[in-house]
């Protein structure tokens, strides 16, 4: 098991924040390309999962798995969102997704009078923390791939 | 590295009286600073409103609430929920328009003007601005309000403080904030006086 990436979202798009571990093949455009066409499919996929959903949604959409990847995705009332792709042993991480806003975009972000929001994170402290969380998890695994 | 680890997710105890102090101490500098009470009452509000931005996240974090699905389920998380948590207040709400889209809320004890008795010539003074532009900047941020706009009448002690919409703010980004307009009513004292409404 493993952790391929993680990005982070505001709620107009712009990428907060994005770092990877285990990732071996990138998608071969730049970067902004790359969060931008992620956004857009969440977004799509956000709403075409609630129009089609046959009940009320409660959580809306949590995540969704290839035959390499699982995607998972967690959204505030905000419009803050939390993207990990994992390998497919992973099961449900929403506590952890949770976890990774509560304590560490709100705790060192928006406290941070210093850290303006709607941008690109610059706090070195945030990167080093959700680093080291994120490592510490028990399905981070140096040796899978 | 010091300082962050011994802030816990758990909210300290502090003196209410300091609180109150430091806003009136914050206040009184504004008016020192601002020429008339238009001003002041703008700052407050401007103020508040870089709070209510970050504060709303603080608040999804701590609180776990969701989305909520209609504009009575906002109005009891606001009083109920979100006052009680940060000043340990539960303000009633009141005055719910036919059309479901405009309610007030009253503090009965807002904290903020314990010993607050605003002089004759700050009659225009909107003391508790702050409050309104606090609850601005949080709903913008969960897309609930439209437009919140914070007005005061004092007289010797007994603070109302009327909000009122002005606007509607003119496009909305994500395709599920349509919830209405708000109107919100703060008071302190006994009495509302419904004629302050236009």
């Amino acid at each position: 098991m493993t952790v391929h990436n993680l990005y982070l979202f505001d709620r107009n798009g712009v990428c907060l924040h994005y770092s990877e571990w285990h990732r071996k093949k990138q998608a071969g455009i730049p970067k902004e390309e790359e969060y931008k066409l992620m956004y857009g499919m969440l977004f799509s996929i956000r709403s075409f999962v609630s129009k089609m959903s046959p009940l009320d949604m409660k959580d809306g959409f949590l995540a969704f798995q290839t035959s390499r990847y699982k995607l998972h995705y967690y959204e505030t009332p905000t419009g803050i969102k939390v993207v990990m792709n994992t390998d497919l042993g992973v099961g449900p991480i929403r506590d952890v997704l949770h976890h990774i806003y509560s304590a560490l975009y709100v705790e060192l972000v928006v406290k941070n009078p210093l850290c303006p929001l709607g941008q690109t994170v610059q706090s070195e402290l945030f990167r080093s923390r959700l680093d080291s969380y994120v490592r510490s998890l028990p399905f981070f695994s140096a040796r899978a791939g | 590295m010091s300082r962050q680890a011994n802030r816990g997710t758990e909210s300290k105890k502090m003196s209410s009286e300091l609180f109150t102090l430091t806003y009136g101490a914050l206040v009184t500098q504004l008016c020192k600073d601002y020429e008339n009470d238009e001003d002041v009452n703008k700052q407050l509000d401007k103020m508040g409103y870089n709070i209510g931005v970050r504060l709303i996240e603080d608040f999804l974090a701590r609180s776990n609430v969701g989305r909520c699905h209609d504009f009575r389920e906002t109005a009891d998380v606001i009083a109920k929920v979100a006052f009680k948590m940060y000043l340990g207040i539960t303000p009633s709400i009141t005055n719910w328009s036919p059309a479901g889209d405009e309610f007030s809320l009253i503090l009965e004890n807002n904290p903020l003007v314990d010993f607050v008795e605003l002089p004759d010539n700050h009659s225009s003074l909107i003391y508790s601005n702050l409050l309104c532009g606090v609850l601005r900047g949080a709903l913008e941020m969960v897309s609930a309000a439209l437009y919140i706009l914070g007005h005061l009448k004092c007289s010797r002690g007994l603070i109302n403080v009327l909000m009122n919409k002005r606007e509607k703010r003119k496009a909305f980004r994500l395709p599920s904030a349509s919830l209405p307009k708000m109107v919100m009513l703060l008071s302190i004292g006994s009495k509302l006086d419904v004629s302050m409404w236009w």
